[in-house]
């Protein structure tokens, strides 16, 4: 869902509009991933575009989520459609906008492999993480750090 | 190390992703100046640039730096920037353009207070099928003179 490429002086025209996309966010709920998924080559080629403007930002709401992998701990979130913003001029660089008000969504099953995690050798096996109740993942050494973010989890 | 997710109706899933942990042992940053205090917080400026530097040590090669400005809070909602330099540049810039359009968005007045981390390691963005999953990866402490949560202000 493109919302606009635009200069930084012309964002409060379209906030009005970005907040009547969270609404619909909350009132379509699930049938945003596919909306989005129809968009198709005039979306990206919009993306994609740069009039010389470094200032111009691309502005869409997409379904969201980070994932933080640390040497003794995992967490991630997950958002059906959160307000991205990128800058043609910043290729590393992303921002991200939630409401607050929306809870997390589930991402299915997530599957960490490799050796960094839980240093040194890493873990036997992939680990799998399910999401909690309140549709974070969580996975720690420390147990009781696990257990507790377990029942702290909110946003 | 890899990850990846099944997916749901709202939130396509992951696909296979390859992340890199970093050979260098610890990296110094010159610029921000973090406060020394825990009970200091450092100052942000939305009108201007977050330059970060640091200096060249073996083991770059590859290595990304992972900055989070999150937590960026407002009447309006809840914002954050998510950058991945590669380590090798030596420098990094949070642009104003998207200081500035957080601010816009999340309505912030005054001082907004935000938390930065930065981790040295590897940092992807995937956008494929429109979706913005950011995957950071990094010790939480250790490999840099920059504590693993820093508390901010942001000037609006």
């Amino acid at each position: 869902m493109t919302l606009a490429i635009m200069n930084r002086n012309q964002i409060w025209k379209v906030v009005g509009v970005v907040l009547l996309g969270c609404g619909l966010q909350l009132f379509c709920g699930s049938q945003l991933y596919a909306q989005q998924a129809d968009l198709g080559a005039a979306d990206r080629d919009a993306l994609t575009h740069d009039d010389d403007q470094g200032d111009d930002l691309h502005i869409r709401i997409e379904p969201t989520g980070t994932i933080e992998i640390y040497n003794d701990f995992i967490n991630a979130y997950f958002s059906v459609g959160d307000i991205v913003i990128r800058s043609p001029g910043s290729p590393h660089c992303v921002a991200r906008i939630t409401n607050g008000l929306l809870p997390f969504s589930s991402a299915g099953q997530i599957t960490v492999g490799g050796s960094f995690f839980g240093q040194p050798g890493g873990p036997p096996a992939p680990i799998t993480i399910d999401n909690t109740f309140f549709n974070q993942y969580i996975y720690s050494l420390v147990p009781r750090l696990s257990s507790s973010l377990w029942g702290a989890a909110s946003r | 190390m890899t990850i990846q997710s099944t997916g749901s109706i709202t939130n396509p899933a992951l696909p296979l992703t390859t992340l890199h942990s970093a050979k260098a042992s610890f990296v110094q940053f010159l610029t921000p100046v973090i406060p020394s205090s825990v009970s200091e917080t450092l100052i942000v400026q939305s009108t201007q640039p977050l330059e970060f530097t640091w200096q060249k040590v073996p083991g770059l090669e590859g290595v990304r730096i992972a900055v989070s400005l999150w937590d960026i809070g407002g009447i309006g909602g809840i914002g954050e920037i998510r950058c991945g330099f590669p380590a090798e540049d030596l420098h990094g810039t949070l642009p104003k353009s998207l200081l500035q359009a957080v601010k816009t968005f999340v309505s912030g007045v005054g001082l907004s207070g935000a938390i930065l981390r930065v981790l040295v390691g590897d940092r992807k963005e995937v956008k494929e099928n429109g979706v913005s999953y950011v995957i950071e990866l990094g010790p939480d402490a250790c490999c840099s003179n920059i504590p693993i949560d820093v508390g901010v202000n942001i000037q609006f």
